[in-house]
């Protein structure tokens, strides 16, 4: 994305006041993470200081200070998750793309986090891929949904 | 949209809302909410449209897309008005007969009713549903009414009529009073008085004030929140427009956590039509009164549900706690007088305001009144969301809606307020759940997260779990909650390691003391609570962890070791081919056993055991028995192995309930039927005919070969594709081939009535050019180029294996 690109989302949120998450929201939306353009754009634009957004951007799960994979998988940990076998679903995902939850793989395809609850308890464990949600996941299952996934152009 | 202008104007939109419906007319509601959606309603909503348009229906059936109805384990589920049919567990390949049938013909599809996995009841009606039953559902049911996209839909069913009755007949002060006459208690956890806190607003000075939502729902395990963001915005947006009017704010936001896509857009569409309407903006129904709302979404940090946190959250600053020495209600979001309410106290205010206090004070106890929605979750058989009143057992929610424990275990505790609640033992099941009598016990109502937990949790383990939680969600301005809590994980992995030292209890005591009196805010405060309640109620599980490095509930794999019982393994292969280490030796026929020095406790071998064998056992604190000697480990059987060529063989079925258990944790599996079940007569019917039962209890989607798809169709059932065996032979081989749903490859084959000559032809191919296929014959001929096989058998076996499988898909799940 090229710094015009960045300049016009800023653009939307120029004068007004506790904006700053709503707009790194959006950048990373739009970008897949925040820059340190975008910082240095934030901080020309709307005089925030660098510190401020760096603390902002570090302190938020939603927020990536490093380019995110294509496929963002996230593996619900919460509690009703985590009792019925939800952390064997991440080390299978794990296994299958070759990196630990919290990192994004060297293609730029996959990246991997777990989400403290995604609010599906009922049906747990539960991966969300890209906003897609997936429901009784088994190791074996979210194994399949990663290799369609990875073999995709 | 015609903008209202006075209270009048509502009633009178509604009147020709209510006018222009006709009662008689078809309605299927489908839930689309993130639950149900999971489970794929939002394919199955698609099929309906494009069969509705098929059997020209589209004009004359209402397709109603509602929020959440609470059952969600049981779902996805869609209800058909006005018979009120409910349906559950619908998949596509139902919807065709769901218009063929019950809308075109009025009647109704046993299999898809609920039935209950205990008693075998099927229920017509929702009363009958034990889940539903003992429940008493103000704030959910609307759920299933309205469209949360179509403020009409609210409308129609009342809404706004409380606003309509506050701004046109009741002054702020009034309306201020009826809340707290009503005693509702806050939702979100700590259950301060609403009246009280929005009292203190009100008589607060400052330039401007601010009501606000709190959707940050983060506690693991709660989602009543989303199911109402959801489902019914506009309840909440009504609930949160009259408190603003009892306050003198004008100003609102709604906070949503970033991880409720669907509820931060429904929302937003809730209040542009709330707008459009003159609900919001200026001089709402030409009260005087002004007001409106902006949407915020969270960035991801549990903390920020902490109202001074999620103040900063909103002012675009890092969401953290300040010092509450200074009540928000006073000096809150930048600094002014701000009023910060759960999602659910604010949809209970319209309930309050158009019933009056005097009737919700009747509902609940003493202390808390109301109903309270609590999210059942775990090792329970019914999980979903449950709207109960005040007061009403622990025993009644987890056994009468419940249903009781999964798979006839015992309970052993409930954990309830998420990380800052606790857990609750088996003794206090009696227990009347309310705000007051849930801290008594060390625990606390919290946000409505109830967490089941059967004899085989480890209580040492979900403490753990829920500091371990906190430790990575503190945000670590304070040191009593970053520092202690960082202790007491080390302790605690230390424990489940089989590495405690005597004295960690009371370091583990001395820990929760100073970070409940000097944390900086109520998270903090209260994180000790799961560890404490654990030692409290279960101290003879840490001392065997320490003492004995035994894990009791057989859960803290570096206390347990693996075997196989040579009694019951059946010579599988099951456990071998899914070990990763390659730490189990044996073959078809022969007892397995497993090489402690290779194991790494996974449980994989646990997991894949077919539970009919139950061969793999755990032991903690004991040493691991002698393996059996190798010439003692060939198993005898009865019949004897084809001569097969080549390396690899079927594995024979000797049990149809390990088909079954194939077939359940096949993810994609498809049914191929040939013409012999045409020819295969028993009991005076037809093969056909058990193939039909087996594919509708086990879901499978049929593909018909030769001439059977005229008889099938005859039959009353539809088979999801029609081609030739050898077609459907190739189609599996094809690696790029995505199924026949095109959803993706299939990765099980089931055969049957397929003539043997040709089968086997097919079967060869697929051994040798699929390799990710599992194929599993169900004729009573023994295959040995498929995976596996029935031996050879009377068609009397042939018709009782499928009997046997249709069970177990009835009995279990």
């Amino acid at each position: 994305m090229t710094n015009s690109q960045i300049d016009k989302i800023i653009a939307k949120y120029e004068g007004k006041s506790g904006v700053l998450i709503q707009l790194l929201l959006e950048l990373q939306r739009e970008l897949n993470w925040i820059s340190p353009e975008a910082v240095k754009r934030i901080n020309e634009k709307l005089g925030i200081p660098i510190s401020e957004i760096y603390r902002v951007a570090s302190f938020y799960t939603a927020l990536s200070l490093e380019p995110r994979g294509k496929y963002l998988i996230r593996v619900c940990a919460g509690t009703a998750c985590y009792i019925r076998g939800g952390l064997r679903v991440l080390d299978a995902a794990e296994k299958t793309i070759g990196i630990k939850a919290g990192e994004t793989s060297s293609d730029l395809k996959f990246t991997l986090e777990t989400v403290n609850c995604l609010g599906c308890c009922a049906l747990g464990p539960v991966v969300e891929i890209n906003g897609k949600y997936y429901g009784t996941v088994t190791p074996k299952r979210l194994e399949e949904i990663i290799c369609r996934k990875r073999s995709e152009k | 949209m015609v903008k209202l202008n006075s209270p009048s104007d509502i009633e009178k939109l509604r009147n020709e809302i209510l006018a222009k419906r006709d009662p008689n007319r078809q309605v299927i509601a489908v839930c689309i909410s993130t639950g149900c959606d999971a489970l794929g309603a939002r394919e199955i909503l698609s099929v309906l449209k494009e069969e509705l348009a098929k059997h020209g229906l589209a004009e004359k059936v209402e397709i109603r897309e509602t929020g959440c109805l609470g059952f969600c384990e049981q779902g996805p589920r869609i209800v058909i008005y006005p018979q009120e049919i409910y349906y559950f567990k619908v998949q596509v390949a139902d919807v065709p007969l769901i218009v063929s049938k019950t809308l075109l013909k009025n009647e109704v599809i046993e299999h898809l009713l609920y039935k209950d996995a205990t008693s075998g009841k099927v229920a017509r009606y929702l009363s009958e549903v034990p889940f539903y039953k003992y429940q008493y559902r103000l704030l959910l049911e609307n759920n299933a009414k309205v469209d949360p996209k179509k403020i009409e839909d609210y409308i129609a069913i009342g809404g706004y009529s409380a606003l309509a009755k506050a701004l046109s007949q009741m002054t702020p002060q009034q309306v201020l009073e009826e809340v707290k006459k009503s005693g509702l208690r806050g939702r979100g956890g700590g259950g301060f008085p609403t009246g009280r806190k929005w009292e203190t607003t009100r008589n607060a000075h400052g330039t401007q004030k601010y009501v606000i939502v709190n959707c940050d729902e983060g506690d693991p395990g709660a989602f009543m929140n989303r199911a109402l963001m959801e489902g019914n915005p506009h309840c909440i947006l009504e609930g949160l427009i009259i408190a603003a009017y009892a306050i003198g704010a004008s100003e609102g936001f709604v906070y949503v956590r970033q991880e409720y896509p669907l509820a931060v857009e429904n929302m937003q569409v809730a209040i542009d039509q709330a707008r459009a309407y003159g609900l919001l903006g200026d001089n709402i129904l030409g009260s005087g009164f002004s007001f409106d709302v902006t949407i915020h979404r969270g960035a991801g940090a549990f903390v920020s549900g902490e109202s001074t946190a999620l103040m900063n959250a909103i002012e675009g600053k890092v969401g953290e706690p300040r010092p509450k020495y200074i009540h928000t209600a006073e000096k809150g979001l930048y600094d002014q007088p701000t009023v910060l309410n759960n999602v659910e106290t604010f949809a209970n205010v319209p309930l309050i305001i158009n019933n009056g206090a005097e009737w919700f004070q009747k509902i609940g106890t003493a202390g808390s009144k109301g109903t309270k929605i609590f999210a059942l979750a775990g090792k329970v058989n019914n999980t979903g969301l449950v709207e109960v009143p005040m007061g009403i057992t622990l025993r009644d929610i987890i056994f009468k809606i419940g249903g009781g424990i999964r798979d006839k275990k015992k309970f052993k505790a409930v954990q309830t307020g998420g990380p800052s609640g606790g857990v609750i033992p088996k003794q206090y099941l009696d227990t009347p759940v309310d705000f007051d009598e849930l801290t008594k016990l060390g625990s606390m109502m919290g946000s409505g997260g109830m967490i089941v937990m059967d004899n085989e949790t480890c209580m040492v383990d979900v403490a753990r779990y829920f500091i371990n939680f906190l430790c990575d969600e503190s945000c670590g301005q304070c040191v009593p909650c970053r520092e202690g809590l960082k202790q007491a994980r080390k302790i605690l992995d230390d424990i489940v390691a089989g590495q405690g030292k005597p004295g960690d209890l009371e370091t583990l005591k001395r820990i929760a003391t100073v970070m409940n009196v000097a944390s900086l805010c109520a998270l903090g405060q209260t994180a000790a609570n799961p560890m404490l309640t654990t030692i409290k109620y279960f101290e003879e599980e840490y001392k065997a962890h320490i003492d004995e490095k035994r894990c009791p509930a057989l859960v803290c794999k570096k206390l347990l070791t693996f075997v196989i019982d040579p009694e019951k393994c059946s010579g599988c292969q099951l456990c071998a081919m899914s070990c990763p280490e390659h730490a189990i030796e044996g073959a078809i026929d022969k007892i397995h056993v497993i090489d402690q020095s290779k194991c790494t406790q996974c449980g994989t071998c646990y997991d894949v055991c077919p539970p009919e064998y139950a061969a793999v056992k755990k032991l903690s604190g004991e040493p691991a028995p002698e393996v059996i000697p190798e010439e003692h480990r060939w198993i005898k059987r009865p019949w004897q192995l084809a001569e097969v060529p080549g390396p690899k063989k079927a594995v024979i079925i000797s049990n149809p309930k390990v088909a079954a258990d194939l077939i359940k944790k096949a993810n994609r599996p498809i049914l191929v039927v040939g013409h012999l079940v045409l020819d295969i007569e028993y009991e005076g019917k037809k093969l056909i005919d058990f193939v039909i039962d087996f594919a509708r209890q086990t879901k499978v989607p049929v593909v018909a070969t030769a001439h059977t798809i005229g008889e099938f169709l005859k039959r009353g059932f539809t088979p999801a594709a029609s081609m030739s065996a050898a077609e459907i032979g190739c189609r599996l081989a094809d690696p790029e081939w995505m199924g026949i749903d095109a959803e993706g490859p299939h990765d099980m084959a089931l055969f049957i009535g397929v003539p043997y000559y040709f089968l086997k032809d097919i079967l060869a191919g697929l051994k040798n050019f699929a390799p990710n296929l599992t194929v599993v014959t169900l004729d009573n001929m023994y295959h040995p180029h498929a995976s596996w096989s029935f031996p050879n058998a009377s068609v009397k076996d042939l018709v009782n294996n499928l009997k046997v499988i249709v069970e177990k898909f009835e009995g279990g799940q």
